[in-house]
């Protein structure tokens, strides 16, 4: 006897509720997409420039194209030139001096000025798996000296977690310089190299990750918190030594927080190369 | 009733399901959303409080211990862009210092600005570790204003308001335009 058809599922029910599922599964799907946001690649424009896959790439950021034409047409108010590119980077390549200075080595290329602008390419090793920054500097010339630069990031290769070193390059540029500077004998001081800054608006997430890891802190019985507040960021001193003042307690932190090697590296007497 | 269904029948009603899941607009992520955008974003701050966050950056400036830069908020409402900008200002040196920046606009002569000074909380006029950074409030629209990032560090005595004076566009306290 062939069963009562009563008893089944009708097939117009069957095809829709398939037909809700397959729009659901579609429509999770695509949600799933908008909410993923690919991982960036950061790819030096200089170095790719370098390599011949782009054209003359510039420091300006890329959303500027977004901003009205007359907007971009006013630039460099203070007369600078804004735009650093793989030609001036090419007069950089010649490592003209190299000093280690509490285990770090730091080279720094010929110097290169051109428009009144001074260049000089800063590299130095770093260790682990974060990136790196150089700290002040100072450029002396023969009647007077300038601290004021641009900072152009051309090389950021990380280390290992193992110890293994990574390398960190950066171009300065010296752009506040005096009419009257005599560039006849030049030299720069390092005072600091950093670790890089994190990520905007999470910046304490970073600093309690790296005080955990601070043997110094830990030997001197350092502790700090970090809260980040609208404006600024603040530390908060939990713990220290007997006889140290909060301000050097917390100083240790900040010096801790940002991973700093304290120099100075200091460079005389290299050699300057004019644009004719 | 009971109504059998063909094949090609059905395959046609799951290709317009499938093809309705894919017409159909998404609803807009509506906690990822800015809560303003362009003038209205002048004088708030960036970060959790309006969910406005940097797309982009002007390069990084150094004047002594003074790390600073101009952050771009870019042109995408509704997301967490908010089409304004603001300067960030870090304490880069080894000790603690006055912290201050300012966020230039106006005029030929950037006579407005947006200030923040370390200390506090709240901010105010004290010295800060390093490592200690302020953010200024921001100023929009950043599409149509000329907006001129500046920063100071110094370990001895408190900065004048706004950083970069009276002629910020010439100060050596103050980055290029963006």
């Amino acid at each position: 006897m062939p069963p009562q058809r009563k008893n089944r599922i009708p097939p117009v029910l069957t095809l829709t509720v398939a037909a809700l599922a397959v729009f659901a599964i579609g429509f999770a799907l695509r949600l799933a997409a908008q909410r993923y946001v690919a991982p960036t690649i950061v790819v030096n424009p200089v170095e790719v420039a370098l390599a011949g896959e782009l054209p003359t790439p510039v420091a300006t950021p890329p959303e500027r194209i977004e901003a009205e034409a007359g907007k971009v047409a006013q630039i460099s108010p203070a007369g600078g030139q804004l735009l650093f590119n793989s030609e001036i980077q090419s007069h950089l390549e010649n490592v003209a001096d190299a000093k280690r200075v509490n285990d770090v080595e730091m080279t720094v290329s010929d110097f290169y000025q051109s428009n009144g602008h001074l260049y000089v390419g800063v590299c130095f090793e770093g260790q682990g798996v974060e990136g790196w920054q150089m700290g002040p500097a100072t450029l002396a010339f023969a009647n007077g000296e300038a601290s004021r630069f641009a900072v152009h990031p051309t090389l950021d290769e990380r280390g290992g977690s193992v110890g293994e070193t990574g390398r960190h390059c950066e171009t300065l540029e010296f752009d506040a310089l005096p009419a009257v500077a005599d560039l006849s004998k030049v030299s720069l001081r390092v005072e600091s190299v950093l670790l890089a800054y994190p990520e905007e608006f999470k910046e304490c997430d970073a600093y309690g990750a790296r005080w955990e890891l601070s043997v110094r802190m830990k030997e001197l019985g350092v502790v700090a918190e970090c809260s980040q507040e609208a404006g600024y960021i603040n530390f908060i001193l939990l713990s220290k030594p007997e006889g140290m003042t909060e301000e050097e307690a917390l100083t240790i932190a900040g010096q801790e927080a940002m991973g700093m090697v304290i120099g100075p590296w200091i460079f005389e007497d290299v050699k300057l190369i004019v644009e004719e | 009733m009971y109504v059998s269904v063909g094949r090609t029948v059905k395959i046609v009603v799951l290709a317009i399901a499938l093809a309705l899941s894919f017409l159909l607009p998404l609803p807009t992520p509506r906690a990822e959303a800015a809560s303003c955008y362009g003038s209205s974003c002048t004088g708030l701050y960036p970060g959790d409080a309006t969910g406005c966050q940097a797309s982009s950056s002007t390069s990084y400036y150094y004047n002594g211990s003074a790390k600073w830069h101009g952050r771009i908020s870019g042109l995408q409402p509704g997301s967490d862009r908010c089409n304004a900008g603001w300067t960030r200002v870090f304490n880069n040196g080894t000790v603690y210092a006055y912290v201050a920046g300012s966020t230039r606009y106006g005029g030929n002569n950037y006579g407005n600005h947006q200030s923040e000074e370390s200390g506090g909380p709240p901010p105010g006029s004290d010295k800060i570790a390093p490592g200690q950074l302020i953010y200024t409030r921001m100023v929009g629209p950043w599409n149509t204003t000329y907006l001129l990032p500046c920063g100071r560090v110094n370990s001895s005595s408190m900065i004048s308001l706004p950083v970069g004076g009276s002629q910020p566009a010439t100060s050596p306290h103050c980055g290029y335009a963006f």
